[in-house]
């Protein structure tokens, strides 16, 4: 068995943890154009409060899913409705802006070190049987993560399509003022699309720290640099992007660490400098899928 | 003064003069330019390592620090290869973080740049000693001099003032006149800029250098009044307290940064240390960092321009009276220079 195949298939762990992350940092940026810095300890914030529900609570992982993805969801519905929101009515300087989320992520990452403390954490999870498929190795756990962020996926592709609301949402992130006089309610499109995304924050949050084995309040944090670069390698704003750069950026990190471990988030990081010097807006602009007028903002 | 209160008065002027050097670099690039650098203490760090490694003198194989480009060079030349260092790593991060135009997006690369270079140089003990950091870097002319301790920590202090003043009349000289113009109607509108004849990358690329090279030459003036430099001193985040100085002073106003370098370094993170020990592991190092984080909210949403605004530009008219004349000329002046856009 060779170890390329093996890396492969953590590979494909990682890159549905990436997904589900880069889709709803995507997803959100798409909508109110406003780059969320925040995200990675709103992820981080969910990882703990699944552990305080798992742990403290002596309930299950499960429950603490579901606790992280909620909690995720009322953070970003709360950032949206009572930070960001309001400030962009004051018309501030894009740069203003990200300083505003910069400050937020500090004050959110440094609230869990005051309160939890800044030790490692980790969930209660049962011993588990590794069975082989093909050469790659997979916990029963690893599969319902896999699964669930194919559910996922599954969901906000019908909810994009399918439903009033998605129409409504994808008419606002294509253009915000068309779809305002054209009757849209974009003040909810943009709660709904902040929510969302604070959901999927949640829910990888939980899965990142239980799939990692111990987390900190950092870890978020760090894992957001992944998932940024994912996102953009996908072309930033764009939903179905998003889920091709997690497949690339969750495979290459896996298979770089078979040969050097130190380097695994740094090659992250080589992909995605690669794409900004051959197309700043990501892969789908490679494929004339799309203009790459949303990074130039 | 009793010498251990003027140890401390030193090492806080020479701290406030570094953070200074640096605060008017990064607000050449915010302040004046509007380049998002949330990558700017990898600049300040390669100054300081490159000042160190090249006066410790050769690695020697099984000596207690490993490091590349051992020399010893004379003290001002250290820190001119430090200012090199710095300017050619800003042409390399700059050629490929600057490609997208957006700003918030190139900031975010340039954290991530940072995050990267924190990490490589911690795990890659063979460039400059990874997580250990490097220590015993020699203080510039101490022997030469032949100072005491006290004293010589006050030579030190007006050595790094010397620095600020040429510091502050570079960026000055950079930041007033048409060049200033052409870079604050670069701030303001990049497109618009470009659709009026300035070449917005070169000119991006320009001030991206420039202020490297200060940062450069801040923690190389840094690093050899500490004596010893180390990953842990350069965080990634430290970067958000030179962003949080510039927007609770005063974005594009020197004396503004000044202020607020004064009460986000001096002021803040030195009061702190007065603070008792509570609660578990660094918790008042964690309410500290939130209540800054609450402190730049608070001062982007009330009072965006900081405490000391930036001086308005704009042409003057004014009603001359000339002599022997009867009448009234009236005559108008602009201020710096004649065309706005050159």
């Amino acid at each position: 068995m060779s170890l390329e195949v093996l890396a492969f298939g953590y590979g494909l762990v990682s890159a549905a943890i990436i997904a589900l992350a880069a889709v709803g940092f995507s997803f959100q940026f798409g909508i109110s154009k406003i780059f969320n810095v925040s995200y990675g300890a709103m992820m981080s914030v969910s990882a703990f409060v699944a552990y305080y529900v798992d742990i403290i609570l002596r309930t299950s992982l499960w429950l603490g899913l579901v606790a992280g993805g909620i909690s995720g969801a009322v953070l970003g519905l709360a950032s949206e409705r009572l930070l960001f929101s309001p400030f962009q009515r004051r018309r501030p300087a894009i740069a203003a802006v990200i300083i505003l989320s910069l400050a937020l992520d500090f004050f959110t990452q440094n609230a869990i070190n005051a309160i939890a403390g800044p030790g490692f954490f980790s969930y209660r999870l049962p011993p588990e049987t590794v069975f082989r498929f093909v050469g790659t190795a997979w916990t029963p756990l690893e599969l319902v993560f896999v699964g669930l962020a194919v559910f996922a996926m599954v969901s906000v592709h019908l909810l994009l399509t399918q439903t009033r609301f998605g129409t409504a949402m994808r008419a606002t992130a294509a253009d915000r003022a068309l779809a305002s006089s054209c009757g849209i309610n974009v003040r909810r499109s943009t709660s709904l699309a902040w929510a969302m995304s604070g959901l999927l924050a949640g829910l990888s949050g939980v899965v990142l720290a239980a799939d990692s084995g111990a987390f900190s309040f950092v870890s978020g944090d760090t894992f957001f640099l992944v998932v940024f670069a994912a996102a953009v390698v996908g072309g930033l704003g764009h939903t179905y992007g998003a889920m091709i750069g997690a497949l690339v950026v969750g495979i290459v990190t896996e298979e770089v660490a078979v040969f050097s471990p130190s380097l695994k988030y740094v090659s992250a990081f080589g992909v995605l400098i690669v794409l900004l010097i051959i197309s700043p807006g990501g892969i789908l602009q490679i494929a004339g899928k799309v203009r790459s007028d949303v990074i130039s903002e | 003064m009793s010498v251990a209160w003027q140890f401390y008065a030193i090492t806080l002027l020479v701290y406030f003069g570094v953070n200074l050097m640096a605060g008017w670099a990064i607000n050449f690039q915010y302040g004046v330019a509007g380049i998002l650098n949330f990558g700017f203490i990898i600049f300040q760090s390669i100054g300081a390592y490159v000042a160190s490694v090249t006066t410790l003198g050769a690695s020697q194989p099984g000596g207690y620090q490993q490091y590349i480009l051992g020399a010893t060079l004379p003290w001002p030349l250290s820190i001119v290869a430090a200012g090199i260092a710095g300017g050619l790593l800003a042409i390399v991060v700059g050629s490929f973080a600057l490609r997208p135009i957006g700003r918030a997006f190139q900031g975010i690369v340039l954290l991530i740049v940072a995050v990267i270079a924190s990490d490589l140089v911690s795990t890659e003990f063979g460039w400059f000693d990874g997580t250990n950091g490097l220590a015993a870097i020699p203080k510039p002319l101490q022997g030469a001099l032949g100072l005491g301790l006290v004293s010589y920590g006050w030579f030190y202090v007006g050595l790094t003032a010397v620095f600020c003043v040429v510091t502050y009349f570079v960026i000055r000289r950079c930041s007033t006149g048409p060049y200033g113009r052409k870079l604050r109607a670069l701030r303001e509108n990049a497109r618009s800029a470009s659709a009026l004849g300035v070449n917005v990358r070169k000119e991006t690329m320009v001030v991206f250098v420039v202020g490297g090279v200060i940062a450069a030459i801040s923690g190389a003036v840094l690093v050899q009044f500490l004596g010893a430099w180390a990953p842990s001193t350069w965080m990634p985040s430290e970067t958000f307290l030179y962003i949080a100085a510039i927007v609770v002073g005063g974005v594009d106003n020197m004396a503004g940064v000044a202020l607020g370098v004064a009460i986000l370094y001096t002021g803040i993170l030195e009061g702190v240390q007065y603070f008792p020990s509570i609660g578990v592991g660094n918790l008042v190092g964690a309410v500290q960092w939130m209540a800054i984080g609450i402190l730049v909210a608070l001062f982007l949403w009330f009072r965006p321009q900081g405490m000391v605004p930036q001086r308005r530009r704009r042409l003057s008219t004014r009603v001359r009276t000339v002599r022997g004349s009867r009448a009234n000329v009236v005559g108008v002046r602009e201020r710096d220079d004649k065309n706005v856009l050159t």
